[in-house]
């Protein structure tokens, strides 16, 4: 696909809009769509320490709390001992997925830009597609060592939430650049490199979204 | 509202994919939809009530089914499908896509039209008031006598949790569709909105969404209040699974809609249309949009987590693992916001109205644009006044007063505002005015009454009691509903091509102006005395208090339906309406009624009149009398006065 400044018709049965203005309406747009998902991805992280500063209550790790010398809520109900993490090493894998998603669509941006052959940018959007889906994978093995039940409290539930947000971060991304990529190999039109910018845009922010979660995820209790 | 464009063409559909896509609409939706709910609710039975997992999954996956299937059926999902597929453009169903056809079947389709979407909004805004309507009067007749078995506590909690989504849903549509997807793109000139398929997706997702709001009161009702706190949300029986799942879908309508209402102020404004220009309504849209998918994240943080403790099995809420005061804060971090995103769209249509009926330009414009986003700021952070009684710490608690408290300063500002447009002007009294002064009058109370309650001390006297109760729908009827019946009764011969009559309307407005006073001051009264707010039962002492209110309630509907009426006949029956029947001679007015599907015959451009003292106001002569490429010249054929000419 040749990338060009030229746009489909954007408006349905449009008479004609200027690509100046369809480039600020496109970035606007997902400017705010990102914008909204950085609020998300803030309380999130601010609802994790909100119950951590709580202490859930009690429920949150502390020395003495094993299972040999279990807790008591002040309820009576019993802390049944640290609850498993998931794996440094596996949220690492993740973060790693998912910064070369960020990395790999802000390459495909940058040769568009320079004029280089579909081919080119393709593949880089076809190496984000991997990365997003190498990183499902890693996020599917940490999942596997954060078992937990509901007597485990906020505290266990509030990294599972972490670990679902990223998936889900990671899917819709993954989901995008394969549609993007299914697009630059059909050659179609309207493509052009303000559809690009907006892909980097929004890869670059799952990437620090995700990068955050498994960040705050791996910090412990 | 009927496009005047005749069909691109007539060709039968001829590929696998034309096919499909001329087929679908609301009809294919209600059968898609109810064929993927009964597949997905047979599934989830076999595998999850073998498994013992409860019917919350059941119920989840039910209605997520629900509301892919009819909207696979209804065609939301062909953009992004389309896209992600690479699907070619078809110029024949991109035309009927955008309402090309013309006909009242755009209404029950799919349809880019930025019109018909505002008309969508509208019925769909309307029937979830009905809905709550019909939930209030049930209300208020339980409350008739102290121990009525009308409804029963459940039934009664289960009613009062429908009533206070779909009013506040419902009010929220009306804003949406008529104004910021009708009105504003006029307003400015554009000839669509910027994103239109954006646009069209929310409407036909909330309206999915919708029928599981409503569904909750077949499979069990949710007895939690509108604002659905935990752990009570976490308790309720599997309708708030369903409710949860609704507003998961509000959250996603009001996210595609606010997208496309600031894409479309900040980048489809008509040359000359500066930002200086913008009219108070499009200020009013632009501000309240963006603040709407600012806030719109804690509604649907709270939404998951409350779906996944009851399906999944976490426990953010649960006690005494998890904490119900997290709900609080999450909630009211989103929920605060959102008044002020229901009040700020309504006080900037009666704006519009007042100079348009005062014959004068709105006084101070910026002062007002300022104060719209002082209040939206302000909003983020007095989300205190609500965690009172919620063990707020005195240091916490002296500053929400104090950030509570200073929204007087804005808020005042735009009522004086208001009230400094109509002060001495060039009176001309119609219909639409008189909603100006019901809403100042309601908005005084109400913002009174706030100001009362957002002191710590009165506000644990009060918190539980009937006066919270009083105050928030003095705001959310007297302020938010007659601001909004106000633009639109004002609007009205621009969305149907005729003239509202003006007697039904007058007879309505003073069943509804004395309805109010009656139902909420009596409410007043009532917490004043003591008696507490969500309860089925009271003591004896308060029903003459409840009598009244209850009179009231009965009082204000009828004002309703006779209104909604009255705009029901007219549209059918009405007087054909000119282009301008307020001579008001902002864009909107100044194209052709039915508007065509295009907006303007030719892209207007905007000059203002060097005699106007309202930069906000322009001064401009209809599209059809200027010649050269629609320039709308300042002052052409009528006083220098701003922006609104003196009644003849």
């Amino acid at each position: 696909m040749a990338v060009t400044e030229t746009v489909e018709p954007s408006l349905p049965f449009d008479d004609g809009i200027d690509p100046a203005r369809r480039r600020t309406i496109t970035l606007l747009a997902v400017w705010l769509l990102v914008g909204f998902d950085a609020i998300l991805t803030a309380l999130t992280v601010g609802a994790w320490a909100y119950l951590r500063s709580n202490e859930s209550p009690h429920l949150w790790r502390f020395i003495g709390c094993t299972p040999a010398h279990p807790c008591l809520t002040p309820g009576g109900y019993t802390v049944p001992g640290p609850v498993p993490l998931a794996g440094t090493l596996h949220l690492a894998g993740v973060i790693a997925g998912a910064l070369l998603l960020g990395a790999a669509a802000w390459q495909a941006e940058r040769a568009a830009r320079a004029g280089k052959t579909s081919r080119w940018t393709g593949g880089w959007v076809v190496i984000a597609v991997l990365a997003a889906v190498g990183a499902l994978g890693m996020l599917a093995v940490a999942y596997k060592g954060l078992l937990f039940n509901r007597f485990d409290g906020a505290y266990s539930t509030a990294y599972w939430y972490f670990l679902v947000s990223c998936a889900v971060h990671l899917t819709v991304a993954g989901v995008v650049l394969a549609g993007f990529a299914n697009r630059i190999r059909l050659v179609r039109s309207g493509d052009d490199t303000t559809t690009f910018r907006a892909i980097k845009i929004f890869a670059g922010w799952t990437a620090i979204a995700v990068t955050i979660l498994c960040i705050v995820a791996s910090v412990g209790g | 509202m009927t496009a005047t464009m005749k069909p691109v063409s007539t060709n039968a559909p001829t590929t696998w994919s034309q096919r499909v896509r001329a087929r679908q609409g609301a009809v294919a939706g209600l059968v898609v939809g109810a064929l993927a709910a009964l597949a997905a609710w047979t599934v989830a039975h076999v595998a999850f009530e073998i498994g013992n997992w409860g019917t919350d999954r059941v119920t989840a996956l039910t209605s997520i089914a629900w509301i892919l299937g009819f909207n696979l059926g209804v065609g939301t999902w062909n953009p992004p499908i389309g896209w992600l597929l690479g699907w070619t453009t078809d110029p024949e169903l991109e035309a009927t896509e955008a309402g090309a056809s013309g006909g009242r079947s755009r209404y029950l389709r799919f349809c880019t039209d930025h019109k018909v979407v505002g008309m969508q909004y509208l019925v769909l805004g309307l029937t979830l008031l009905a809905v709550g309507g019909v939930g209030a009067l049930l209300i208020r007749t339980q409350l008739l006598s102290p121990h009525s078995t009308f409804l029963g506590p459940t039934a009664y909690g289960d009613v009062v949790t429908l009533h206070g989504l779909s009013m506040v849903i419902g009010a929220l549509l009306l804003l949406i569709g008529p104004f910021a997807s009708f009105v504003v793109p006029l307003m400015i000139g554009a000839r669509s909105v910027a994103l239109p398929r954006l646009n069209a997706m929310g409407v036909w997702i909330m309206t999915s969404a919708a029928v599981c709001l409503i569904a909750t009161v077949v499979i069990g009702g949710a007895d939690v209040g509108w604002t659905t706190f935990a752990p009570l949300a976490d308790q309720a029986s599997p309708a708030m699974t369903a409710l949860a799942i609704a507003m998961v879908g509000l959250v996603t309508c009001v996210i595609l809609s606010g997208i496309s209402t600031v894409t479309t102020v900040v980048t489809m404004r008509a040359k000359g249309m500066t930002m200086q220009r913008l009219p108070i309504m499009a200020w009013g849209s632009l501000v309240a949009a963006g603040l709407a998918v600012a806030t719109m994240a804690g509604l649907l943080l709270a939404m998951t987590f409350v779906l996944t403790d009851r399906t999944m099995g976490t426990s953010f809420f649960v006690p005494p693992w998890g904490l119900g005061g997290l709900y609080e804060i999450i909630y009211w971090t989103m929920g605060q916001p959102l008044l002020y995103v229901l009040l700020i769209p309504p006080a900037a249509a009666l704006l519009e109205v007042a100079s348009s009926f005062a014959r004068r330009p709105v006084v101070n414009p910026r002062a007002i644009v300022a104060s719209f986003i002082a209040i939206a700021a302000i909003s983020f952070v007095t989300l205190g006044h609500h965690l009172y009684t919620a063990g707020l710490s005195p240091a916490a608690a002296g500053a929400s007063l104090a950030l509570t408290e200073l929204f007087a300063l804005p808020v005042g500002v735009v009522v004086l505002c208001l009230l400094a447009t109509v002060w001495r002007g060039s009176i001309w009294a119609r219909l639409p005015l008189f909603f100006v002064y019901l809403f100042l009058w309601d908005l005084v109370i109400g913002g009174v009454s706030g100001a009362v309650l957002g002191n710590p001390t009165t506000d644990r006297s009060f918190h539980g009691g009937m006066v919270v109760t009083a105050h928030f729908h003095f705001m959310m009827v007297g302020a938010v509903l007659v601001g909004a019946a106000g633009g639109l009764v004002y609007w009205f011969p621009k969305f149907t091509g005729r003239m509202l009559d003006e007697r039904s309307g007058r007879g309505a407005f003073w069943l509804i102006a004395f309805g109010i006073q009656l139902t909420f001051l009596a409410q007043f009264w009532a917490g004043a005395e003591g008696m507490a707010r969500r309860v089925a039962w009271y003591e004896p002492g308060f029903q003459t208090a409840n009598q009244v209110s209850t009179a009231g309630a009965y009082l204000l509907t009828l004002g309703w339906v006779v209104l909604v009426w009255a705009g029901v006949w007219s549209a059918r029956h009405g007087r054909p309406a000119p282009a301008d029947p307020w001579r008001a001679r902002t864009l909107e007015w100044l194209t052709p009624t039915p508007v065509p599907l295009r907006n303007f015959p030719v892209p207007p451009v905007v000059a203002e009149d060097s005699e106007a003292s309202n930069p906000a106001l322009i001064v401009s002569s209809p599209v059809a009398a200027v010649p050269d490429a629609g320039l709308l010249d300042a002052g052409a054929g009528m006083p220098s006065v701003g922006g609104r000419t003196g009644e003849g």
